[in-house]
């Protein structure tokens, strides 16, 4: 906590060596966050760059009333949304009740799979899904607070959601079917 | 435990190692991102340099020096600007004089618009009162704590303008003349489909029946020092007008007042009287004449004229009835100067003197008491006396040049049709009459006919017709070339002289004329 504080002092001087380790203590889990809301690396970069960028633009109004990470993750997911909502993926969105029913009974357990081929499925989803998705399954917020961030229905948040669950289930039965068959 | 229950409880699960696989991962960003990032910081905490000063030594006082000289040209350069837009020509008086209505509702007639002060006088400051009693409505309604917060300030502004109330009836009177935009396009303002921006209320508060003044009233609020000052405060009315439509109706407007104008011009002429000498009592005075018979007969014209170059001043005055049209007169002094060749004689065969054919007939048509009669020294039978000159004179072939200097005083009444109007440069293209007052006419030199001798009527009609191109220097005063020509509409001389005169004269004139 102290290293924390002295880092954003440094960083509030606008002293480039403190935001250097700033950006290396945080940069490679803030990475993966930009990971998981982007399609590809080259988002996650940009979205990364941005993301710091701000931060320490902004580096004055954090007042260690939370984590410097979590601060700093939910700067990243700000921008990353920013970013997703230029593409304007909350088309053809489709009703809950559609998809409910295609949802298949899985019992499936993600310990046998790594961590490349999750974020691989994730970023697979259609970008609407993906983003329901990591606020609602991994960040944890509710659907009344996706539809707020996301300027969406509420409905519109889980129908996302069920068709990204679905989608990944499926994902994870495809990629055992294969290893099975591989095997 | 129920289907949904379980289905939550799978969901729950499902999501809980959804998160665990991502709680904790990680993922080495490229170094070109932290590169990205500390060359975005540079260029956001460096502050931007402008390099208009390469030396970094210089003084920084230098500097703002260059950046209040460039303020101070870019203001005068949009003061100028504004000066040329509001008022390109006539309009200046509208800027000046606006600032009073506003002014004066600040100055308190704003609480008692009714004020007797401002709608007594039945004139046309009846107008301006008017509008003042709009305009302290508006200030009244919209603007009143700017009033109050302001009206120590305008004092000073008041006391200027006070003075400028005196003239207020010419700046009444100007007003609806010099500001017209288009009614309907203010009708439409007042449904201008914007949120927070509305047309003026005073519009619609003006009586329909007049929309010069209603729209007069609203021009006054464009160029005030009053609304300068509310900028500064917030905008709280927006009126909207034509601009750049407004110059041209306004100067229009201008064009349909009754303009007076007064001038002097120059004209060098071309005058030709076009004499000739009385065909039945000169042929008849030698038709017996064997020798000249046959030339006679065959000349038609005895007198050939020649055209010399002549004067004329002039002191005119116009008055302009309408856009395009205008009637002007004036008195014209013609100094006609011309040649009259014969190609005869009349010999006395009394005397055996011989004399121009043409000062023949002038001295035959004069009256018997006229000094040039020849009667008083007996040398020629005046065929006018009643006795026949045939059996004593006859005529020879001569060649001889007399001159002739007429002098005329003329007065045209002329109408004109403008083109081109409220241009600085434009096109009259003039026809009308002018009655020839005859003085005198000198012959030779030393012959003079004048008026008494009843040769020449003393008054002949004479049309006339003209191009003039005026170019408007200034507002008051204007400069014309006038191509003019004249042609006698009647015989110059009495019906029983000996010759005729029909004058036609052409010229080009230049002129100088104030516009009142």
């Amino acid at each position: 906590m102290l290293d924390e504080r002295a880092l954003v002092n440094g960083c509030r001087q606008k002293d480039r060596a403190s935001q250097r380790k700033l950006y290396e203590l945080f940069a490679r889990k803030l990475f993966a966050v930009c990971l998981r809301y982007t399609k590809d690396r080259d988002d996650a970069e940009d979205v990364l760059q941005e993301s710091f960028v701000k931060a320490f633009q902004h580096i004055d109004s954090f007042r260690f009333e939370c984590p410097l990470e979590a601060w700093l993750k939910r700067i990243v997911i700000n921008t990353a949304l920013k970013h997703i909502r230029k593409q304007q993926p909350w088309q053809n969105q489709t009703d809950v009740e559609e998809v409910a029913h295609a949802l298949p009974q899985s019992e499936n357990t993600l310990s046998d799979l790594n961590y490349q081929q999750l974020l691989k499925m994730v970023q697979e989803l259609p970008p609407g899904c993906q983003t329901v998705f990591n606020l609602y399954a991994i960040e944890g917020y509710t659907h009344p607070e996706i539809a707020e961030l996301l300027d969406i229905s509420e409905g519109t948040s889980k129908s996302q959601y069920a068709r990204a669950r679905g989608l990944l289930q499926q994902k994870i039965q495809n990629e055992r079917r294969f290893r099975n068959e591989s095997v | 435990m129920s289907l949904s229950e379980e289905d939550n409880l799978n969901e729950e699960k499902e999501r809980q190692e959804w998160r665990n696989a991502f709680e904790n991962a990680a993922d080495t960003p490229p170094e070109r991102v932290w590169d990205a990032i500390a060359r975005q910081l540079d260029e956001q905490e460096t502050p931007p340099l402008v390099p208009l000063w390469k030396n970094p030594a210089q003084p920084r006082f230098r500097n703002w020096a260059y950046g209040v000289a460039a303020a101070v040209a870019l203001l005068l350069i949009g003061w100028w600007g504004m000066q040329s837009i509001e008022s390109p020509s006539g309009i200046p008086a509208v800027a000046d004089r606006v600032a009073t209505s506003p002014n004066a509702v600040a100055n308190g007639q704003a609480e008692n618009p009714q004020s007797p002060e401002t709608h007594t006088p039945p004139t046309d400051l009846a107008t301006t009162a008017e509008r003042s009693g709009h305009s302290a409505a508006n200030q009244v309604s919209e603007s009143a704590p700017f009033r109050n917060s302001h009206k120590g300030q305008t004092d000073a502004a008041l006391a200027f303008n006070s003075s400028r109330i005196s003239n207020s009836k010419q700046v009444a009177h100007r007003r609806s003349e010099a500001v017209a935009i288009d009614p309907a396009r203010v009708v439409a303002a007042d449904n201008y489909p914007y949120t927070g921006l509305r047309a003026t209320p005073a519009a619609n508060a003006v009586p329909k029946g007049s929309a010069d003044e209603r729209l007069a009233y609203e021009a006054d609020y464009l160029p005030t020092r009053a609304i300068g000052r509310q900028r500064a405060l917030a905008i709280n009315r927006i009126v909207w007008y034509r601009t750049p439509d407004a110059i041209e109706p306004q100067e229009s407007k201008r064009s349909d007042r009754h303009e007076l104008w007064a001038g002097l011009s120059a004209t060098p002429m071309s005058f030709n009287p076009v004499a000739a000498v009385g065909q039945r009592n000169y042929v008849n005075s030698f038709v017996n004449n064997s020798i000249t018979q046959a030339r006679t007969s065959t000349s038609t014209k005895v007198v050939q004229n020649e055209a010399q170059l002549s004067m004329a001043w002039q002191a005119n005055a116009g008055l302009r009835v309408s856009k395009h049209w205008l009637v002007e007169t004036g008195v014209q002094y013609l100094n006609g100067r011309s040649q009259a060749k014969n190609n005869a004689s009349v010999v006395s065969l009394v005397a055996s003197q011989s004399e121009n054919a043409l000062v023949n007939a002038v001295r035959n048509s004069s009256s018997p008491a006229s000094s040039i009669n020849p009667a008083a020294d007996n040398l020629y039978m005046s065929s006018g006396a009643g006795v026949t000159s045939s059996s004593y004179t006859t005529s020879i072939q001569s060649s001889q040049v007399v001159s002739n200097n007429f002098q005329y005083i003329q007065v045209p009444v002329q109408a004109g049709y403008k083109i081109r109007p409220n241009r600085k440069v434009n096109y009259v293209i003039l026809g009308g009459v002018l009655a020839n007052v005859f003085l005198q006419n000198t012959i030779d030199g030393t012959l003079e006919v004048k008026p008494a001798d009843q040769v020449y009527r003393p008054v002949t009609m004479a049309g006339t017709a003209g191009l003039r191109l005026n170019y408007q220097a200034t507002a008051h005063w204007s400069g014309a070339l006038t191509g003019s020509f004249q042609q006698a509409l009647q015989s110059g001389t009495h019906s029983d002289a000996q010759l005729t005169t029909r004058p036609q004269a052409v010229g080009v004139g230049v002129g100088l004329n104030y516009h009142f």
